[in-house]
């Protein structure tokens, strides 16, 4: 149980970091967005040996975290869970590209390994990137950007509805497995058998709460029609943002600036 | 299923975008019609976090000691229907790329396209939607939620390969690859196709109107033209495709690059005498001895790379750590 608790309690960690109140959380949403968008296209683009030019990509997930006060270990650790399906793909490198590119003393790094060290580095980068955004932009702020870039209105509204309810039905989801528990002579999950109805159930009540969450929209005269967003003014430190952090990002995709600081030590 | 941002090169990661853009706007469209939209809003909502909810709880597959979940694409398109799934699948998926790191930013329209369009816009309307339109019964949803399950596990499986290759990040053959993720998909379908027949035979059972309600619905596939869908989802493919290409990696990427790994003609190629010179020139500049490649392949790492590289990752790491042991004094009370 505490792993759908812990579950539950993650996705509002996030939240409630993004309701801090730094020089990062203050900037426009659009600038953190653009920022984060062009960071993700220049790492992803570069080329999938060049493991050293990853290096001055660290910058930004550091930087950020340093200066909105988010702790890196929890950026980190979250990063982690998208690289199974990537270390799956990696370790095919490994194994059928064995030309060696490296020797370390007596060991010697095959293009494979290289690639697949890359394409590690490059999954706990772009997720860092992306978790650092919502960490200081609430999402709130976020979804009232997406409506000022034009997104369709539906497609808002219901992205912040599920949002909303998310915690609402894992609550009732840990009450049926709870009860399911007491009930299972100590048994943690239900088979297949069992399971059909108690996730049937929880749809049921889903489909309830849907009705209630309408009446209760109809009798405050809330409808699709889009409501007032307030566009939060383009400060001087917004633009600042944007042309270090794109600009960086675009000079160390297009300047392998390792290699040249590396040459600068003539021994 | 979900991809990573890693598993994509950008012009493939734009190009599922913009594909999965023009579903959208398909759905999006369609959904204008619905008389009832404001009433389906809240149920859309529920059902997207009911899909998120029923994932944290497990259930044991027999024979095998392991555990599984729901997946939740046909389920969600045989309760709403068609464009209305394809709208909640986008909404619960971008809440998972953004909180919980479940698929990348950048590989969000490429997961859009693997679990929301081809189980909504595909298999629902070819396979599940014609089995059950005559007559809806716990046989026919036996038989409609396997058959939509498995093959629309087993065609988003086929697109990850395809894009994976496509983007150049593995070295695994392309046959290779699809013999590693079919035979996985077609099991993992099998029982998520279980899994949804059984919980919408308990909700045949149970309240039957919430299953018949999008079958009978009048507003179909024929209600909006697809020729102007398929038209701009073919040109801005391509163009944001072509477009973001100028951005590609200089290595050949997709098929061409895995072939030419196969059949080895690269790494022949690089062994010739021209590399061997080159490997003799990049040692005499090498800056750590240690460090130098014995067959002379630059693959974009050289020694000069490394040390810059770490030297940067050791500047980045004394920056964060200035910036936070600074920003702690500041908001330290006074002694």
């Amino acid at each position: 149980m505490a792993d759908i608790r812990s579950k539950i309690n993650e996705l509002y960690a996030l939240e409630q970091l993004a309701a801090g109140q730094t020089a990062l959380h203050r900037l426009h949403p659009l600038g953190k967005l653009l920022v984060t968008f062009v960071y993700l296209i220049c790492l992803l683009s570069l080329d999938s040996c060049a493991l050293h030019r990853l290096a001055p990509f660290l910058f930004y997930p550091i930087l950020c975290a340093a200066l909105a006060s988010v702790p890196l270990g929890m950026i980190v650790r979250r990063a982690v869970w998208a690289l199974p399906f990537a270390l799956l793909a990696g370790l095919g490198n490994v194994y059928f590209s064995r030309a060696p590119v490296l020797q370390i003393g007596s060991f010697t790094v095959s293009a494979g390994m290289l690639s697949l060290a890359v394409l590690l580095l490059r999954t706990l980068l772009s997720v860092s990137a992306v978790l650092i955004l919502v960490s200081v932009t609430p999402f709130a702020q976020l979804t009232a950007q997406l409506h000022r870039l034009h997104l369709p209105e539906i497609l808002i509204a219901l992205t912040e509805m599920t949002y909303r309810y998310l915690g609402i039905l894992t609550e009732e989801a840990v009450n049926l497995l709870t009860a399911f528990r007491l009930r299972s002579k100590g048994r943690q999950w239900p088979n297949l058998r069992e399971f059909a109805p108690l996730a049937g159930q929880l749809l049921l009540r889903s489909a309830d709460r849907a009705e209630r969450v309408y009446n209760a929209m109809q009798c405050r005269c809330q409808s699709l029609g889009r409501r007032y967003v307030p566009s939060p003014a383009w400060r001087p430190a917004d633009g600042i943002f944007l042309i270090l952090g794109a600009g960086s990002a675009v000079l160390f995709r297009e300047w392998d600036i390792m290699t040249a600081i590396g040459e600068l030590f003539p021994w | 299923m979900h991809m990573a941002d890693a598993l994509l090169s950008s012009p493939v990661g734009g190009a599922m975008y913009a594909t999965s853009a023009c579903a959208l706007g398909w759905a999006v469209k369609k959904l204008d019609k619905e008389p009832q939209l404001e009433r389906k809003l809240p149920l859309m909502a529920m059902s997207g976090a009911f899909v998120f909810a029923a994932q944290m709880i497990n259930f044991t597959i027999p024979g095998t000691g392991s555990s599984g979940h729901l997946g939740g694409g046909v389920l969600l398109a045989s309760l709403l229907g068609d464009a209305p799934a394809l709208l909640t699948i986008t909404a619960v998926l971008i809440v998972q790329c953004l909180f919980f790191a479940d698929g990348g930013l950048l590989a969000l329209g490429a997961n859009i396209f693997n679990m929301g369009v081809i189980p909504c816009l595909l298999v629902w309307p070819l396979i599940y939607r014609p089995i059950l339109r005559q007559e809806v019964t716990a046989k026919r949803i036996w038989a409609a939620s396997m058959l939509a399950s498995v093959v629309s596990l087993q065609l988003g499986a086929f697109c990850v390969v395809l894009e994976t290759l496509f983007s150049g990040v593995t070295e695994l053959p392309f046959g290779f690859f699809l013999s590693l993720m079919q035979p996985i998909h077609l099991a993992i379908g099998l029982v998520e196709g279980a899994v949804t027949a059984g919980i919408l035979t308990y909700v045949l059972q149970t309240r039957p109107e919430l299953l018949t309600a999008n079958l009978s619905t009048q507003i179909g596939l024929n209600s909006v033209s697809l020729k102007p869908l398929a038209v701009s989802l073919a040109v801005l493919a391509v163009l944001v495709g072509g477009g973001l290409s100028l951005l590609a990696s200089s290595q050949p990427d997709g098929l061409e690059w895995s072939i030419q790994r196969i059949t080895g003609s690269a790494e022949l190629e690089r062994s010739g005498a021209v590399h061997s010179q080159a490997a003799a020139v990049q040692k005499s500049l090498a800056v750590l001895p240690d460090y130098d490649f014995p067959s002379g392949e630059g693959q974009g790492t050289s020694a000069s790379g490394l040390l810059g590289a770490a030297l940067t990752c050791a500047l980045a790491g004394i920056m964060g750590l200035a910036v936070s042991f600074c920003k702690k004094r500041r908001s330290a009370p006074p002694a």
